[in-house]
């Protein structure tokens, strides 16, 4: 697979405005709680949907996964300061956190006994996850693949949103529509790649060759904003690629690739 | 209000197929023009998202609620959020001012330099056009000129576009706006 060409590498090590998942674990080892809470509020946002995944593919109930969700964030994430332990030699971050939640969920056996351990409010709402509101993870998937595979689709959701907003704000929005019909929609709603043809006369583009050149500027775009989402997980630009192949390698198991 | 999820609920093979699509680099020889590389540069560097540097965090204010404001301003929040929210404070825009400065000295290309100077400049924009401030020494005339150079690049994204514009408005009436300039 291919290396990501690296157009955006500004700045050196010292470079105030990038990092990381481990930098900012770093930061929680300091006693400044401002950074502290702008730092777990950010990890939140970005973890919980897969903890709770992973716990219903564990096997708990709707109403244990979220109660164990909040749990784990109040206790574990928030409370015992276990993100200050966390070592960055020990490999991905993400890795880290689901050893930690295995660990958390094991340990508790009860619905009271996770609903008792933590503060009144909620830190999450899980409506999305209501019965029978929304779609499930594929049953064929594994607990651990589970916690990876909603991570994935978050990051694929904020990728895409990213891309097309990127397209309208520098007035590439029939880029963008061209990409969606010939790339995207293909994969989301499994169906057939609109003919480039078909996709000149809808847009009013005087060519196949102007529809393929779109097409090819969004892929480009995709591809750096994808790199610029994972490289917040990794330590430097080379584990960006490792990091892609194993997302890749954990989402076509079980397919012929 | 969250995004409902595109790709949640799809088989692992069809998100294996999306994120296949950043892997395909054949860009069948085409070459990027000067614009379009200084448009994704730019937009690059606008969604950066701002590190806890520990000098940003000593410009977070200590009364709870405006802290309260400030933090979830930063948490998560990109260099174009903060350039275009009214409630960003001056302290943060001159950082993003100085840091851009500094990053235009150092460089590597032109294209990198250019967006450093877009940025340099969108900041000192938004202090004028959201604070009525104008953390620089240079004179509005000055400054006129430049933001009206910058908003006639093709480069240049809308928001961006439209902050400029407003900025020139600014400028047409000098004597409202305090100088709270350090350096240029």
């Amino acid at each position: 697979m291919s290396r990501y060409r690296d157009k955006t590498n500004m700045g050196g090590e010292n470079e105030v405005f990038r990092t990381t998942r481990w930098v900012d674990i770093q930061a929680i080892r300091t006693a400044d709680e401002a950074k502290r809470q702008i730092i777990l509020n950010d990890l939140l946002k970005t973890y919980w949907k897969p903890v709770y995944c992973y716990l219903r593919r564990k096997g708990y109930s709707n109403e244990m996964a979220k109660d164990l969700t909040q749990g784990f964030f109040h206790e574990i994430v928030l409370g015992r300061n276990a993100m200050a332990r966390a070592d960055r030699e020990k490999g991905r971050f993400r890795t880290f956190l689901l050893t930690a939640l295995d660990n958390y969920a094991t340990n508790v056996y009860h619905k009271e006994s996770a609903r008792k351990r933590r503060p009144d409010g909620d830190l999450f709402r899980f409506s999305e996850f209501d019965e029978g509101c929304g779609p499930e993870i594929p049953a064929k998937i594994s607990p651990d693949d589970t916690f990876h595979y909603a991570w994935a689709s978050q990051l694929l959701d904020e990728v895409l949103a990213r891309v097309k907003n990127d397209c309208c704000k520098t007035g590439k929005e029939v880029h963008w529509n061209v990409f969606q019909d010939r790339v995207v929609s293909p994969i989301l709603e499994n169906t057939e790649s609109l003919p480039l043809s078909r996709i000149c006369a809808k847009y009013g583009l005087e060519n196949e060759a102007k529809a393929s050149n779109m097409i090819v500027t969004v892929k480009r775009r995709f591809s750096a904003v994808l790199k610029q989402c994972l490289r917040q997980h990794v330590e430097s630009d080379e584990e960006v690629q490792d990091e892609f192949d194993e997302l890749l390698r954990i989402l076509s198991k079980g397919s012929a690739r | 209000m969250t995004r409902k999820s595109k790709t949640f609920g799809l088989d692992p093979d069809k998100l294996a197929d999306l994120l296949s699509i950043g892997s395909e680099t054949d860009d069948g020889g085409r070459e990027v023009g000067a614009d379009e590389e200084r448009s994704e540069l730019l937009l690059d560097r606008l969604a950066e998202p701002l590190l806890l540097d520990p000098s940003f965090v000593k410009l977070l204010p200590d009364v709870p609620h405006l802290l309260s404001n400030a933090m979830e301003l930063c948490s998560g929040n990109t260099i174009e959020d903060l350039l275009l929210n009214k409630d960003v404070g001056v302290g943060l825009l001159k950082k993003v001012k100085e840091f851009n400065n500094k990053l235009s000295q150092r460089a590597d290309s032109k294209a990198q330099r250019d967006v450093a100077v877009a940025i340099y400049y969108a900041a000192i924009a938004s202090a004028m056009v959201f604070h009525g401030d104008k953390i620089t020494g240079f004179e509005c005339n000055d400054l006129k000129e430049s933001f009206e150079q910058l908003k006639g690049k093709s480069w240049i994204s809308t928001d961006l576009c439209d902050l400029f514009e407003k900025a020139c408005s600014v400028c047409q009436e000098p004597s409202d706006i305090p100088n709270n300039a350090a350096e240029s």
